[in-house]
């Protein structure tokens, strides 16, 4: 077989198992829209009639009603704080990790191990103090809390990409003169930038999704996205077809997100290697 | 190994310093208190530390047959979730990042579910997978496979909590991932190909070892937040049917907000600890054992 | 260098942290007088009622002066989320809605006001409230001499059997039954008729018996207490000695796993309140034991298939589960008068009837039996007597807890076929246990 034709089917099947994967993610999210359209008594109807009653009732529930405008500015407010926070800090603790193995494995694992317990069990304490600091219900405290979990997180990752990046780059900088803060910023950043860029989406990802302390932390004032679609599982049964549409308006950031990540993520350019 | 030099010493502490100090700032102390706690008997109703419980707490879980049962079924999920999705999302990033059209979509479709809410993702879920009333098994019936008991059926119900979990998570190993293989130098595979290897032994030889550092990340990142999962649980099948779902940071949920029982929360909260701990320092020196071959 | 100053930094944080919790548990001692309140503040659940007070909230605000806001959460967390306001100095929800779980826990961890003062004060009329109400959701401890009143009952969920008329009154069914069972097929009276009844009308026509919903915890347990209060069987006795075990629950359980095998839908094993009311809004089961409203809820052409096919009949048997919400006041709130104020105001008569008439679910006789709330809701009459055959489960400081022992056996049982006398006992054993360390019980 020639080159050109088993690059064709491998192109073939690499699109295949695409559509594949794309379909399975992707029709349970389309059902969702459409139950977002539908009135609550039709979302469970089997066998189903596609598109009857189809109208924008929910949306607009959410939109006047229950000013659902509110909690999506509070969950962009405070996962674009956190993030805007947690990146940098991360980047920097991820280089004195991964070049210069500072502490030892012992700091490092320390760091992740933040990490290794529930939620639950940290909650009460941490709203006591930040209760008494009056950082409860105030995008302030949520913002703190948010960082902390994230930033573990992120340095590791991002341990992982420094340690995929050539040592040379260093050394080259360091042959020319650069101080050690100069060479990270002006050389190693650009490197990592997919690295840290996937980070920033991540962190902006945990921030939007997290649920026990945005619960536990927020108050009327900075109740978030999952806080308050959450609230529509009640006692009296959960109001699907609305949560359908909240769900979907929550999804909304991906959409501006996504070009601005295809840009450095996927565009396939390799940002600087060793010349 | 390199010695540091003291220049580059001071620099790597001041790099590190200001996360180190929001941690200890907000972790510390409630890290401090738990424990702490967990030797006592401090509870919701008697939130106090007149009652010294020594190891009692911890003992009592040892005694208690549904934490093993919880044990085996966080295992069982772990287990189950953490290789699933890395060998699906390293799979699916690798064909993204090889030269065809539409990434872009591919990319955004295949990321929504990483920002759907996991308590939204669960009600969904629980209405595609409703055993009477959903599409899923109108769908099975219509094409002849038969009544599937998603959650009623305690055979059906973890496995359905681990497919719900691969469907909304293997979106972050492809973020990761594709990130890592972004980011890879090009030269080695240029001379690979100049060497005439094919993909197959590129992938082996080549990519892997190169992404090493990053699947490591991956993988230990997923098996910690595996650990703490409870948000599907919680939602659609509350530990049941039975407890076939009964998942250990749903079991301390139970003891905390419904036992009202801070101490004991805490105890198992930290046996966990210990648990998860023990897997990632093991799985990453594993890892870097084959990096440092 | 660095070094000495990143640690001092660190010791310094953790000392104002540790400074920062003493204080805030050191302030839960003293409650103090009440101050003024411009705003109050609620946690409360996304349900009608509440939506139906909040349009009448700037009616209280123009004659207070006073803001009220509600922040709505979902049941489950409302818990999580009160008991963190309870452990710190000063709580930010005034009023709280206490749910009848918690009206056990609230007051016995000390972390509610009594009304009594207030109630003397303003000369309140408790007696406008069904006896069984107050027994749910307002005294405390409810069956000793010396008790207090902690929460006045705000609306009730006491369970009911809600059946298709259009079912029940059919000739050709009716004489089907007759023939079979030689006995008239009408609203049943004992657990074991509807049983039987639901199996029937699965056999005989299209539909499921009854949409049970058997799922683990909160569903499984609501449901199944009715058959069991309907033996009149109970969790403990007078002396607190668990009685979950015996023979009338062992019924109890038979008589539900019947029910569940032959007269309900496949997946009901896993249903929740949501998933068993879409199957009875589809028009997919004959009956459901729910609460009393939701009659309300499958007469509403937005929300239900069977409008005009439902009818409300007490639960078979001796009694049905009660439940239901309650005002309280929190200890820790600076704002205890005012509090009252809101409770006083949104109880009153007046308010009451209003709600009632927008679709409430009343707690007062008083209200059941005025002309307007009958005229508009004729069978306000059956949920009277439904209300005063009805009895909560044993609210005490662990009684969520006591709800999850029992719903993990349960479901145990139904869904994995746990012998029931070895799952009861261990449930007794489990309720012992809490009655033993909530001191209620040697």
């Amino acid at each position: 077989m020639t080159n050109a034709a088993s690059r064709k089917i491998a192109d073939l099947g690499t699109y295949l198992v695409l559509i594949a994967f794309s379909l399975a993610i992707l029709l349970p999210i389309l059902w969702t829209f459409r139950v977002s359209m539908l009135p609550e008594v039709e979302a469970y109807t089997i066998p189903p009639k596609l598109f009857s009653g189809f109208g924008f009732e929910n949306y607009r529930a959410l939109l006047v009603d229950m000013n659902f405008l509110f909690f999506l500015k509070n969950s962009l407010i405070i996962s674009f704080l956190a993030t805007l926070v947690s990146v940098p800090l991360s980047t920097m603790g991820g280089f004195a990790f991964a070049r210069y193995g500072v502490g030892g494995n012992l700091l490092k694992f320390a760091v992740l191990g933040t990490q290794m317990l529930p939620g639950i069990i940290l909650v009460l304490p941490i709203f006591v103090v930040f209760n008494s600091l009056r950082l409860t219900d105030s995008f302030l405290g949520l913002t703190i809390a948010y960082m902390t979990f994230n930033i573990p997180f992120l340095v590791w990752m991002l341990i992982g990409f420094f340690e995929g990046i050539p040592r040379e780059l260093e050394e080259a900088a360091a042959l020319d003169g650069l101080s050690p803060m100069k060479a990270f910023f002006k050389i190693i950043v650009p490197v990592a930038t997919p690295g840290i860029l996937a980070a920033a989406v991540l962190s902006f990802i945990f921030c939007w999704n997290e649920f026990l302390f945005a619960l536990i932390l927020s108050g009327g004032e900075t109740t978030t996205v999952p806080v308050r679609l959450a609230a529509m599982k009640t006692k009296q049964g959960i109001l699907i077809a609305r949560l359908s549409a909240g769900v979907i308006l929550a999804i909304s950031p991906m959409v501006v997100i996504s070009p601005f990540v295809k840009k450095y993520l996927i565009s396939g350019l390799t940002l600087g290697s060793v010349k | 190994m390199k010695k540091l030099s003291k220049l580059h010493s001071r620099t790597a502490w001041r790099f590190i310093s200001p996360t180190l100090i929001v941690l200890a700032a907000v972790v510390a102390f409630p890290l401090l208190f738990s424990f702490v706690v967990s030797f006592f008997r401090y509870t919701f109703i008697t939130p106090k530390f007149d009652v010294f419980a020594g190891f009692d707490n911890y003992l009592f879980s040892f005694k208690d047959q549904y934490f093993w049962n919880s044990f085996k079924v966080t295992l069982i999920f772990v287990a189950l979730v953490v290789p699933l999705e890395f060998l699906v999302g390293y799979g699916i990033a690798l064909l993204l990042s090889r030269d065809i059209k539409f990434k872009t979509v591919f990319y955004f479709i295949l990321t929504m579910p990483m920002v759907m809410s996991p308590v939204a993702v669960g009600l969904i879920w629980k209405m595609l997978l409703h055993p009477d009333l959903g599409i899923v098994n109108y769908l099975l019936q219509k094409m002849g496979f038969g009544y599937v008991n998603w959650f009623g059926d305690p055979r059906w119900a973890l496995l359905a909590i681990v497919l719900i979990d691969i469907w909304q998570q293997v979106s972050f190993m492809i973020l990761i991932l594709l990130a890592g293989l972004t980011s890879l130098s090009k030269e080695p595979f240029e001379s690979a190909k100049i060497d005439g290897a094919g993909p197959l032994q590129t992938l082996l030889y080549i990519t892997t070892p190169m992404m090493l550092p990053v699947i490591t990340v991956a993988l230990l990142m997923r098996v910690i937040i595996a650990f703490k999962t409870y948000d599907l649980v919680y939602i659609i099948t509350s530990g049941g049917p039975g407890v076939s779902t009964d998942i250990i940071s749903y079991y301390i949920y139970r003891t905390t907000f419904m036992g009202l029982d801070l101490s004991q929360a805490s105890a198992i909260s930290f046996l966990l600890f210990v648990l998860t701990m023990a897997i990632v320092v093991v799985l990453f020196h594993q890892i870097t054992k084959e990096k440092r071959r | 260098m660095k070094r000495s100053t990143k640690s001092a930094a660190v010791a310094r944080v953790a000392l104002l942290a540790l400074a920062a919790l003493s204080l805030a548990l050191a302030g839960c001692a003293k409650g103090g007088g009440s101050k003024k309140a411009t705003e109050l503040n609620l946690l409360m659940e996304d349900v009608p009622e509440t939506h139906i007070i909040a349009k009448l909230l700037p009616e209280f605000e123009k004659a207070t002066g006073i803001k009220v806001n509600f922040e709505i959460v979902q049941y489950g967390d409302m818990h999580s989320k009160l008991i963190t306001q309870f452990m710190s100095a000063q709580s930010k929800y005034d009023v709280i809605e206490v749910d009848n779980y918690w009206a056990g826990e609230f007051p016995a961890a000390n972390w509610l006001y009594p009304l009594t003062d207030y109630l003397k004060k303003d000369k309140f009329d408790t007696s406008v409230y069904v006896p069984q109400m107050l027994d749910m959701v307002g005294y405390y401890p409810v069956n000793a001499p010396k008790r207090a009143l902690y929460m006045l009952p705000m609306y009730n969920y006491t369970m009911a059997l809600i059946y298709r008329t259009d079912l029940l009154n059919d000739a050709g069914l009716q004489k089907k039954y007759k023939e079979k069972f030689n006995a008239e097929l009408k609203v049943p009276e004992t657990l074991e008729d509807y049983v039987r009844i639901c199996s029937f009308m699965q056999q005989n026509t299209k539909v499921a018996g009854s949409a049970m919903q058997a799922g683990r915890g909160d569903p499984v347990v609501m449901e199944w207490t009715n058959y069991l209060f309907g033996l009149g069987g109970e969790y403990y006795d007078e002396n607190w000695a668990s009685r979950i075990n015996d023979e009338r629950s062992l019924k109890a359980v038979q008589l539900y796993r019947d029910n569940l095998v032959h007269g309900a839908p496949k997946g009901a094993a896993s249903y929740n309140l949501d998933d068993s009311l879409r199957v009875m809004s589809a028009g997919d089961a004959f009956s459901m034991i729910t609460y009393n409203w939701m009659l309300a809820q499958l007469e509403d052409p937005a929300k239900s298939k069977v409008v005009g096919k439902v009818a409300i009949a007490p639960m078979p048997g001796a009694q049905s589960l009660a439940g239901g919400w309650g005002w309280g006041i929190a200890k820790n709130t600076p704002y205890k008068d005012d509090a009252w104020r809101f409770i006083k105001w949104v109880e009153s008569f007046d308010v009451a009837k209003r709600r009632a008439l927008d679709g409430g679910a009343p707690t007062r006789s008083d209200v059941l039996r005025d002309a307007d709330v009958l005229a508009k809701y004729p069978y306000y009459a059956l949920v009277e007597q439904i209300l005063t055959k009805s009895k909560p489960v044993p609210e005490f400081q662990f009684s969520a807890q006591m709800v999850e022992s029992v719903g993990r056996e349960l479901s145990l049982i139904m869904a994995e076929n746990k012998d029931p006398k070895t799952a009861l006992d261990l449930a007794a054993s489990d309720l012992a246990e809490l009655a033993k360390k909530a001191g209620l019980s040697k």
